[in-house]
């Protein structure tokens, strides 16, 4: 039987931004917004969950007079997902 | 397990990473902008070895200048790219990583040799060094003309090595043409 897939992850916008995050160093929350094409409150909502689950580590700062959310993937949140790979890879050779 | 959720996943894992790999790294600004540097100081230091009385030897003793002047330059546009970017490439930590290093080592070497009388040695370790850090973070980038200006920077560095220093001053300003300005200038262009 096939290891289940981590229900943190398999949510097609959770996963696009862990995704998004694995190949940056780090990325604020406007530019996820664009990315992911998805409203600022569902992304919240998101994010919100992902950094309760350890996955996602995220700064409020200011850029000037401008407040700015940036967010980072943990250690944590590259194993779940090098997991999350590995489990996918294990049912692509079903 | 649906195959399409497995489809749909591996799409939007595809499409994430190729999102992210868009985002421009600003390294190449600081390679062209140290590389100018770099080479026209050991240029000029070929000069006022080789012909005392040109014009531009009678300055030589002033270029140390062009260090600082770098130094706030790169730190003005280091602020400006904190300002518009959205979103900082690994890339970019790779790079402040690698030049931290090689100016550390760099550095060490430097007063180290100071010290024990070696000053032959401070020219070619420099464009090893060089050469070293332009290699590794080419490899990591996939930048194949940064991978070869980098061994052909380790090479001059190896070279130069019995040379007089006006001469080991020629080869390093070459050096830094040929492992800093071009790859930026090549990164330059290849930016998305």
């Amino acid at each position: 039987m096939f290891k289940d897939l981590d229900p943190i992850l398999h949510s097609q916008l959770r996963l696009s931004i862990v995704s998004l995050l694995v190949g940056l160093e780090e990325a604020e929350f406007v530019y996820l917004k664009e990315k992911t094409n998805t409203s600022a409150g569902n992304l919240s909502l998101q994010l919100d969950k992902l950094q309760k689950a350890g996955y996602v580590s995220i700064k409020k700062s200011f850029k000037g007079k401008y407040p700015v959310t940036t967010c980072k993937l943990t250690a944590k949140g590259l194993k779940a997902f090098e997991r999350y790979v590995t489990t996918i890879k294990s049912y692509i050779h079903l | 397990m649906e195959r399409q959720e497995i489809a749909d996943s591996i799409n939007t894992i595809e499409q994430a990473i190729q999102e992210a790999r868009k985002v421009p790294s600003g390294a190449y600004f600081y390679d062209i902008l140290w590389g100018t540097i770099l080479a026209f100081y050991y240029l000029v230091n070929y000069f006022s070895l080789t012909n005392p009385d040109a014009l531009i030897s009678k300055f030589s003793h002033y270029y140390w200048v062009l260090f600082p002047i770098g130094g706030i330059i790169s730190g003005i546009r280091s602020k400006q790219d904190d300002i518009k970017e959205t979103a900082k490439s690994i890339a970019d930590k790779i790079y402040l990583f690698a030049y931290s290093g090689f100016a550390f080592a760099y550095i060490t070497i430097y007063l180290a040799a100071e010290f024990n009388g070696l000053n032959a040695i401070v020219i070619p370790v420099f464009c090893s060094l060089l050469g070293l850090t332009v290699f590794v973070t080419g490899g990591i980038i996939r930048e194949s003309l940064s991978i070869i200006m980098g061994l052909i920077g380790m090479i001059i560095g190896a070279y130069i090595l019995k040379m007089d220093i006006a001469h080991q001053c020629l080869f390093a300003s070459l050096a830094c043409v040929m492992t800093s300005i071009i790859p930026g200038i090549k990164l330059m262009f290849a930016r998305v």
